[in-house]
């Protein structure tokens, strides 16, 4: 009895570290594909309850991968998506900007074009896409995580930049 | 007016913050990119925060260390986690304690759209393709490695006893080993990546069977009785990466597998004896159609949410 609640003390331990690294990132990835931060934080907690029920036959290693795999499942499962709205908010700008403010202004603007643009990507560049330039994942991580091959990674990257480079055109 | 863009390795490294921005970049794209790179989500609960709420949702205790209290105080708490326990038995299944002799086969079943990886009890893994349904005994995996199957998934089996894959249209039996089986009413596939794999369809008697080598692919449909071919250098199970690719197959075959994989209907108007050599991806629509139907010279439209009607140009 004493042993049992033990290494249920201790899988609790290992189960907190393994939330504790991974939570923030299948959350935002939840958020990439959503637009929906409640959304994706609730989806985010679904995947790691399901992995707390099957923890006895998931191998450390494969944690991650079943994460977003499971996260990425959940996704498509959920109730169909409306047209995504994205929500960003900016790290601290360098001040000698600040006091310009035709200088904000364009700023401003071309945020928001910026951000419009993010969103109507298709999912799939969205997301990886955001996981490069937000996450500061390589490639081979983000390939890893959503068991995708390096060369589809590109592929979504390079359509997303195609997209992106159209930003000026739009209105 | 735009340039095309220099290479993945070139963008790749820059990307990944390994390289410079490329030059003769078009500088709204390395803005557009830049200033990406400094966004960051909504703010949002800490992860403390969250991990108070998965312990909450998941009823797990705060592991203490054991503390001698007062026997009144203990006695309140075997109580109270008495209560606790008697009243979650009757919603949950106590995962971690199954009954011995109940046989409860562990199931999954894939949507159109959904793609799925299970891993088995004894570290081999299961991938699901869409519109798929699969079947095992957990708890006497050891003696009995058998999954049954309706649709298609991708085993990585590791080394152990006979690990069969049973399905209406016949039976595949590996020791360890890496392989494809596709099982639907239109046919039946089997694609070994690596080891041995032998195959019994359905309609023969259980000597007639084929042992496949990696590369190769048996196939047999509703017209033939089945044969093994070589994959040469194509890639089997490329599904896993959402890639489809065809060969001389039957547009109407080709339009289950779009319909499975992007969850929509499509109706082909006298136009079915068609075939098709190309490939699409499941990450854009549109893109497949245009794939499908460009080289056939075929049109296509959309009926309506979901529906959609693919015939000749007239």
């Amino acid at each position: 009895m004493k042993n049992e609640s033990l290494s249920h003390a201790q899988q609790v331990a290992a189960f907190k570290r393994l939330f504790e690294e991974h939570y923030g990132a299948i959350r935002n990835f939840l958020y990439y594909k959503t637009g929906d931060m409640a959304e994706a934080q609730d989806l985010a907690q679904e995947a790691f309850s399901q992995m707390w029920v099957k923890r006895d036959h998931i191998r450390q290693e494969q944690a991650k991968n079943y994460l977003y795999t499971t996260a990425n499942n959940l996704f498509i499962n959920a109730a169909k998506h409306q047209q995504v709205v994205l929500r960003f908010q900016n790290s601290p700008r360098v001040e000698r900007f600040a006091q310009d403010p035709q200088f904000e202004l364009e700023q401003k603007e071309f945020q928001q074009r910026l951000e419009h643009t993010i969103a109507s990507l298709p999912e799939k560049q969205r997301e990886v896409f955001l996981m490069n330039r937000i996450e500061k994942m390589t490639y081979q991580e983000i390939a890893t995580s959503l068991n995708l091959s390096v060369k589809a990674v590109e592929k979504r990257m390079h359509q997303a930049l195609i997209v992106l480079r159209k930003l000026s055109e739009k209105i | 007016m735009n340039q095309p863009l220099p290479d993945h390795e070139i963008l790749r490294l820059w990307l990944e913050g390994k390289g410079q921005a490329p030059e003769g970049l078009d500088p709204e794209l390395l803005r557009a990119v830049e200033e990406a790179g400094k966004l960051d989500v909504p703010s949002t609960s800490s992860t403390d925060a969250a991990w108070e709420r998965f312990m909450q949702e998941n009823h797990i205790e705060t592991p203490v260390e054991a503390v001698t209290r007062p026997l009144w105080k203990r006695y309140w708490a075997v109580a109270a986690a008495l209560a606790l326990v008697v009243s979650l038995g009757v919603i949950f299944l106590e995962p971690n304690n199954p009954q011995p002799q109940q046989i409860a086969l562990t199931t999954l079943t894939t949507t159109n759209a959904e793609h799925t990886s299970i891993d088995l009890p004894d570290g081999s893994s299961v991938m699901v393709n869409a519109a798929s349904h699969i079947e095992f005994d957990k708890e006497n995996w050891e003696t009995n490695r058998e999954v049954h199957l309706e649709g298609e998934a991708y085993f990585d089996v590791e080394k152990g006893s006979t690990f069969k894959v049973l399905t209406s249209m016949g039976d595949v039996e590996v020791l360890g080993t890496r392989f494809n089986v596709y099982a639907r009413k239109d046919g039946f596939e089997v694609a070994c990546l690596s080891g041995k794999v032998k195959v019994t369809p359905e309609s023969g008697s259980s000597s007639t069977f084929s042992i496949l080598s990696p590369q190769q692919i048996f196939r047999a449909s509703t017209q033939s009785a089945g044969a093994v071919t070589e994959l040469g250098d194509k890639q089997a199970a490329s599904w896993r990466k959402g890639e489809f690719s065809f060969d001389n197959t039957p547009l109407i075959e080709v339009i289950a597998v779009m319909e499975r994989q992007y969850n929509v209907q499509i109706e082909l108007d006298g136009i079915s004896e068609r075939v098709f050599f190309g490939n699409f991806t499941n990450d854009d629509l549109d893109e497949a159609f245009r794939l499908v139907t460009g080289p056939l010279g075929l049109k296509y439209v959309k009926l309506g949410d979901s529906k959609y009607r693919i015939s000749g140009t007239d």
